[in-house]
């Protein structure tokens, strides 16, 4: 006789998700309410405090649980654990224009799609077999394209969001189609039947199989903004409201790195061989184009999409070494990748001029002299971003680039200091605007507590980092325990 | 406790980044809290030269080792360590620079904007140059060495001249590109010698062909650094370009950093690599001393007679440790130490003069000897002695690196005394033109140095003369360190 409760435990994993969604349905049920519009962003951020407390007490499991659809292990309770730090963290931002909201709704339809989204991701990286990996893909994916296209009256916002929406829905075709093709010749999509079929192509049968799993992973480096993958990040990150860019320049990415993590080092771990050029290929051609394209930007967002798909291929240098300690640093790559983001964002809202918000590079020009603090965090988040020592981008870049040496793969060692050196200068460039141009009169600060307390968890992670790095790479080997058997 | 237990090389890298953050913690406006600073900031640097003062009595010139050392356990994956040591091939450069950044902060411009963040940029640049000095990790060497780069690059950019922005891109992005080099050298060497301890890796050995890369990707940042011709492009444009005391602290401690690279790990590290490439070096050398003496002949701006003469006389550091002989290596330690200290007091006074005029160019000058005759006075003392008079620290110096070189190479030694003759011609005509001849109606007005900037003159004519006349005991704290610095590998 199996009780009730015996029936819901595979899902007590669950637990978080449920938590969110809770706090969706009552956002939206009662977003008319003044009082809630006001308080809407709180009540995210309590929900997602409250799935963090969860997402820690839970006990991790190493079997697939819910007939095979889940597996909450370690890893995924480390990615999200770090959605739902990350979700909380923006949703502390403020509005970057106060006028968007003149249609009240708004400030709870942000935080309810924000929550939605990071449902979706946290269902991805728990996912043990294709299909609910797809559906986690998808909830995210729509959530994250009504939010970049959110600011209506704007022409710029509306094609932002339609380019993201194509885009995701033709990557979600790669994935479909390769998903397709595993199923064909696998018979299952479940995570343990693909691992299996590795082992079946690795024996050099099944090319198909191979190419399938391609699709795959193409379908994820353009979630994540890889070269040659990237083309929709500029616009996208332009045509975002501020916050909302925020979001798309951590959460997804890092969650979806993560995922590309338990995918190839679970199910297609037998293979891996096969893929490690694609990810050689994915790894240099980000770092190039992210840095020389950044190069040319001008629009402090663009330029910020840019880096961004730079700092991926950094990532992706630790999954081509392709050893613990490599992995481990690129788990932290994406961390710390996360704090600089998040903490560069909160800066550019907070830093206001007549004509709005900042848009230009040359926006901040002399920021130093009439806000000396806010420039002083700004410079080292820019200085944490080009990799300079002391600071926590340092040691980012030496995590993955010690094991890289270890595996030998010269050509992505060259590549890799090419990069980091073009990118110190575009970072530079930002430097120079704020401490040694002549200020603008008009620049302004907005009062906002908040945003002031994520500038300064951003900037003491950054600067402290360095003096602890083993807790968090104790926190990344632990959660990466069990994959990667019998890599060095 | 006693004394020998305090963790007096922490705390050499503590101290002034305490002072950092009192500063930061401080905020105001007005004389009075610039005085303040100025005030803290020097308390905080004399704080700092006495722990050295220490460090320099209670060490013990005899034992061939590191010494103080401390170690503790900090980045597991590839056994990085925080651990720090002296020896006698970092504990001159670490006096020098304890000596000259408390001279910088007696130094006080009347015009001089942010004084808050100047001392918090000096500070800083004090902190990271003695992590880098004393840090026996690689990695953490690198660290300190790399990060020591922010704070110039705010110096020359927020107190620099006018064409400061292209300084400091320049200067930047040239070490930068250099450092990166090395980096993937240490990662390389970190990766196949399983350690990133110094004396770990001095005793790993390398196969040839391998030294000769790890060799040349460290050459890449410490040449860059010292800075050796061609590399040296970056060197004019940051000088002319940065504060006094920028250009100070630029020309007596961030040079060093580059020699101190070529002592610390090119030489010892790669032992083979380096007698492999030391004619090359030498070459170089002698290039720089030549070139750099005649270019700085043809310049019509004062800070960059000494920038260029700055290249030369770095050329002769490099000659006499390349040289390999015991005499050329003692030499090079003596004319970093010289150099730093002469070049400083030249920058110094440059400095103080443009203060008075904001005028650099020799032309705009003349006759200044008989309106700032203690000017005059020093600057005829530095003079001298950067071209190396007997008794001064210059002579020893470049008279060592000579004989070392002739033992070797005698016709590069040779070529190399041109540089003895050649130094006397610009240094001289620079002095004729500014100081000697009719008074000009614009320098007419000028008063002299006034107490504060005789005093900061005083002991660097102190040193010099001391250093000058009796080097023996100088010369036998870091004997022991340099005897066996090319140890079997010396020709």
């Amino acid at each position: 006789m199996t009780s009730f409760l015996d029936i819901w435990m595979p899902y007590q994993g669950l637990l978080p998700e449920a938590v969110l969604m809770s706090a969706v349905l009552v956002l939206l049920a009662t977003h008319r309410h003044p009082t809630m519009q006001s308080y809407a962003h709180l009540i995210a951020i309590a929900a997602l405090s409250l799935a963090q407390v969860i997402v820690w007490n839970l006990s991790h499991t190493q079997s697939p649980t819910a007939d095979g659809l889940f597996l909450f292990d370690t890893l995924s309770f480390f990615a999200r654990s770090l959605i739902l730090l990350g979700g909380a963290l923006i949703l502390f931002l403020p509005f970057e224009n106060e006028s968007l909201l003149e249609r009240k709704p708004l400030a709870v339809e942000h935080p309810s799609l924000i929550l939605l989204a990071s449902i979706g991701l946290m269902v991805m990286v728990s996912a043990y077999d294709l299909l609910t990996l797809y559906l986690g893909m998808e909830l995210s994916s729509l959530s994250l394209a009504i939010l970049a296209a959110s600011m209506r009256r704007e022409v710029v916002s509306v094609t932002g969001g339609l380019v993201y929406f194509v885009l995701s829905a033709v990557a979600s075709l790669f994935f479909l189609y390769g998903m397709a093709l595993l199923y064909g010749f696998g018979g299952g999509t479940s995570f343990g039947e693909l691992s299996q079929l590795a082992v079946a192509a690795q024996s050099g049968t099944d090319a198909i199989v191979i190419v399938a799993s391609l699709f795959v992973l193409v379908a994820f480096a353009f979630k994540m903004a890889a070269a040659p993958f990237h083309f929709w990040v500029a616009d996208v990150y332009q045509a975002a409201p501020t916050h909302v860019t925020a979001f798309f320049a951590t959460i997804p990415k890092i969650t979806v790195f993560i995922l590309l993590v338990r995918l190839i080092f679970l199910p297609f771990q037998g293979f891996y061989d096969a893929i490690t050029d694609i990810l050689v290929l994915l790894a240099c051609a980000s770092m190039l184009v992210g840095s020389l394209a950044a190069m040319a930007q001008n629009n402090i967002k663009r330029l910020l999409a840019y880096s961004s798909v730079a700092h991926i291929g950094f990532a992706l240098v630790g999954l081509v070494a392709a050893n613990k300690a490599g992995l481990n640093g690129a788990l932290i790559y994406m961390l710390i990748y996360g704090m600089m983001t998040i903490g560069c964002f909160a800066l550019i809202l907070l830093v206001q001029r007549r004509s709005g918000s900042i848009g230009h590079v040359d926006d901040l020009a002399g920021l130093a002299r009439s806000h000396p603090v806010i420039a002083l965090a700004l410079a080292i988040v820019m200085l944490s971003m080009a990799g300079l020592p002391p600071f926590a981008g340092f040691f980012a870049k030496l995590q993955v680039l010690l094991p890289l040496m270890q595996q030998g793969h010269e050509t992505v060692v060259l590549v890799f200091v090419v990069s980091a050196v073009i990118g110190c200068a575009y970072y530079l460039r930002v430097l120079k605007c704020i401490y040694f141009d002549a200020p603008h009169e008009d620049i302004s600060l907005l009062k906002n507590r908040e945003t002031a307390f994520v500038i300064v968890l951003v900037t003491a992670f950054l600067i402290l980092y360095g003096l602890f790095p083993m807790v968090f790479l104790d926190l990344a080997a632990s959660s990466l325990a069990a994959y990667g058997r019998g890599l060095p | 406790m006693t004394l020998s237990e305090l963790p007096i090389l922490s705390m050499l890298i503590v101290t002034p980044l305490f002072g950092v953050v009192i500063l930061l913690l401080a905020r105001g406006r007005g004389e009075i809290f610039d005085r303040n600073v100025y005030q803290l900031a020097l308390w905080v640097s004399a704080t700092e030269a006495f722990l050295v003062l220490i460090l320099f009595w209670q060490f013990d010139a005899s034992q061939l080792g590191l010494q103080w050392q401390e170690s503790v356990a900090w980045h597991a994956p590839f056994g990085l360590t925080y651990r720090l040591a002296v020896d006698g091939i970092s504990l001159p450069i670490i006096l020098l620079t304890a000596l000259i950044i408390p001279l910088c902060f007696i130094y006080r411009y009347r015009s001089l904007r942010d004084v808050h963040s100047y001392a918090i940029c000096f500070l800083l640049l004090e902190s990271f140059v003695m992590g880098a000095l004393t840090a026996m990790d690689i990695v953490l060497f690198y660290i300190f060495f790399e990060a020591s780069l922010i704070p110039l690059f705010f110096i020359i950019g927020i107190w620099g001249g006018e064409q400061r922005l292209y300084a400091t891109f320049k200067f930047f992005l040239y070490t930068f590109a250099g450092s990166l080099l090395m980096l993937v050298a240490i990662a390389f060497m970190v990766v196949h010698a399983e350690t990133t301890q110094w004396d770990e890796l001095r005793d790993h050995s390398f196969p040839l062909l391998t030294q000769q890369w790890l060799w040349l990707a460290f050459f890449a940042s410490f040449a860059v650094k010292t800075p050796m011709i061609p590399f040296h492009t970056w060197l004019p444009a940051a000088h002319v370009e940065a504060p006094a005391t920028g250009s100070v602290i630029l020309a007596a401690v961030l040079l060093k950093l580059g020699i101190y690279g070529f002592m610390r790990f090119s030489i010892p590290l790669f032992p083979d690599a380096s007698v492999f490439f030391a004619p090359f070096v030498l070459a170089l050398s002698v290039i720089a001393i030549i070139y750099g003496s005649l270019v700085a002949w043809a310049q019509e701006d004062i800070k960059k007679v000494i920038a260029y003469s700055s290249v030369a006389h770095m050329g002769y550091v490099t000659l006499g440790l390349f040289s390999a002989h015991i005499n050329g290596v003692q030499g090079a330690m003596v004319q970093v130490i010289s150099h730093g200290l002469i070049s400083a007091a030249l920058f110094f006074l440059v400095g103080m003069m443009y203060e008075r005029t904001h005028r650099r160019d020799i032309a705009f000058y003349g006759g200044v000897a008989s309106v700032m005759p203690r000017a005059a006075f020093f600057f005829m003392f530095f003079t001298l002695a950067s071209i190396a008079l007997p008794g001064t620290s210059g002579f020893v110096g470049e008279f060592l690196t000579l004989l070392g070189a002739w033992q070797v190479h005698p016709l590069l030694s040779m070529a190399a005394s041109a540089g003895v003759i050649l130094a006397p011609i610009y240094m001289m005509s620079l002095y004729r033109r500014v100081f000697f001849g009719a008074v000009k109606k614009s320098i007419a007005p000028l008063m002299d140095l006034s107490p504060r900037e005789t005093i900061i003159l005083i002991p660097l004519l102190a040193v010099v003369v001391a250093l000058g006349m009796v080097p023996s005991p100088w010369m036998t704290m870091s004997h022991a360190s340099l005897h066996v610095l090319w140890g079997a590998a010396a020709p």
